[in-house]
């Protein structure tokens, strides 16, 4: 019975199928090929179809195609950018190396010049020589140069450059000596006021001053005073600039003052020095 | 082959020290590297051994600093047989606890030198030594560990029959330490 029933049901489906087929489909299908091949025009339903369906489509589908394309562009171009920015940054790497080397070559120059004109400009024989080492120890002050006795280097020779006196040879072998640095706490040097012409002693603290020692209450003494190689024992010439006064300390007590003196040189950057060749004791 | 190698190593720590004061004005933070290897020694090899490597290196120390020709063999001499003597008779032997003696014979051994030559030379040395040591000692305090083990592994490399007790030196073992 109910199989009956089931079969009469799918009989009337297949009618109902048949009925929708060739009652609306075929028709539709009739009119759109008659308007199209018939009249040749672009009618009302290409119209409607194209307006409401296919033009947004193509629309939506243009911009989807777009942004998708803009996003494959924007990959490459990512990848384009990176590889130009490791480009650019290697530029840049080179151009700052060769900055740096033209900077140093610039102030190397500017030094060496510098050298150059106190070497000529000065009466004494003199050897270049380059800092190669520094007393690594905390208690003294020397450096070692990368000269010696086969450039005509010897003990005792005092050691310049063109802003004044840097110290002595302490030791010296063939190619190498070390330099005593006026700085150096063991340092003496016999210098003198350039403006008031008093004589003194200038010792090194180890530190980046020196002390004036042996200078009367009664002498004139100020912040900014030029004080210069006085040239007694014979080991400076005269009138070397060694620093400037930049302290002065008169105590109720005592016969001298406290004179504090900024070195000329800049200890902590020595690279070039020049040794003053002297075969016997300047005289005063 | 181990005396030629670390010998060669502690004169390369004095170039070190020497010329890193040019390229970059360290001044107070120039740490004694030598002193390290000095130490390693005194914890690490026989007398004799160790005798023929400090020698050569104090020796190149007075060269390249210094006024006083002996200051460093005595610096470092005076160092190694404080070390030695600490290790020889100290209870605990790894040598993790060793450490803050380094520092400990620096300062120490640097004051005796410092008081000789305030008295026999009281102008020669720099004003602020104090502070100065201070802080190197600090700074050997602080370099060691790194530093022992580089000279761990040079050990290793250059001697077959270490090859057993490689890392020994750090390892910081458990249990009883007066054994």
């Amino acid at each position: 019975m109910r199989r009956r029933v089931s079969q009469k049901k799918n009989r009337r489906m297949r009618t109902f199928r048949l009925v929708l087929l060739f009652g609306l489909l075929l028709p539709v299908l009739f009119i759109v090929i008659v308007s199209t091949v018939g009249s040749q025009k672009f009618g009302s339903l290409h119209t409607f179809a194209f307006d409401t369906a296919v033009g947004p489509l193509l629309n939506y589908g243009r911009t989807a195609i777009a942004y998708i394309q803009g996003i494959k562009n924007d990959y490459l171009a990512l990848v384009g950018v990176r590889e130009e920015n490791k480009r650019l940054w290697d530029e840049l790497q080179e151009c700052r190396a060769s900055t740096y080397r033209y900077r140093e070559a610039m102030i190397a120059n500017v030094r060496l010049r510098n050298l150059l004109e106190f070497k000529k400009s000065s009466e004494y024989p003199m050897v270049v020589a380059q800092v190669v080492g520094k007393d690594p120890s905390p208690w003294f002050r020397t450096v070692v140069i990368n000269r010696g006795t086969n450039d005509g280097i010897e003990e005792r020779m005092p050691v310049v450059t063109d802003n004044g006196v840097v110290g002595q040879i302490f030791s010296v072998s063939a190619n190498y000596a070390k330099v005593l640095l006026a700085i150096a706490p063991t340092s003496a040097v016999d210098v003198l006021i350039q403006k008031s012409r008093v004589r003194g002693i200038l010792k090194g603290t180890g530190s980046g001053i020196y002390l004036l020692e042996y200078i009367l209450k009664t002498v004139d003494v100020a912040e900014g005073d030029h004080v210069v190689t006085a040239g007694l024992g014979g080991l400076f010439p005269t009138g070397l600039p060694v620093g400037i006064v930049s302290r002065v300390v008169k105590k109720r007590r005592g016969m001298f003052q406290k004179i504090e003196v900024t070195p000329a040189v800049d200890f902590q950057n020595l690279e070039e020095l020049l040794v003053i060749q002297k075969e016997k004791p300047f005289q005063e | 082959m181990t005396v030629v190698v670390f010998i060669l190593t502690g004169v390369l720590l004095v170039v070190i020290q020497t010329v890193a004061d040019l390229v970059y004005p360290l001044e107070l933070y120039n740490p004694d590297l030598y002193y390290l290897l000095i130490a390693f020694l005194a914890f690490r090899l026989d007398l004799f051994r160790s005798l023929l490597i400090v020698f050569p290196i104090s020796w190149t120390l007075d060269i390249v600093s210094g006024i006083f020709l002996g200051f460093y063999p005595v610096l470092c001499f005076g160092g190694y047989f404080f070390l030695k003597i600490a290790a020889d008779r100290l209870p605990v032997k790894t040598s993790y606890y060793h450490i803050p003696f380094v520092a400990l014979s620096y300062v120490l051994v640097s004051l005796l030198l410092y008081l000789v030559i305030s008295f026999f030379s009281p102008e020669s040395l720099a004003d602020g030594s104090w502070k100065k040591l201070a802080v190197r000692a600090v700074l050997i305090l602080v370099l060691a560990p790194p530093f022992f083990r580089l000279f761990e592994r040079i050990y290793s490399a250059v001697t077959e029959r270490n090859r057993h007790h490689h890392g020994r030196l750090f390892t910081l073992k458990r249990g009883n330490r007066y054994r």
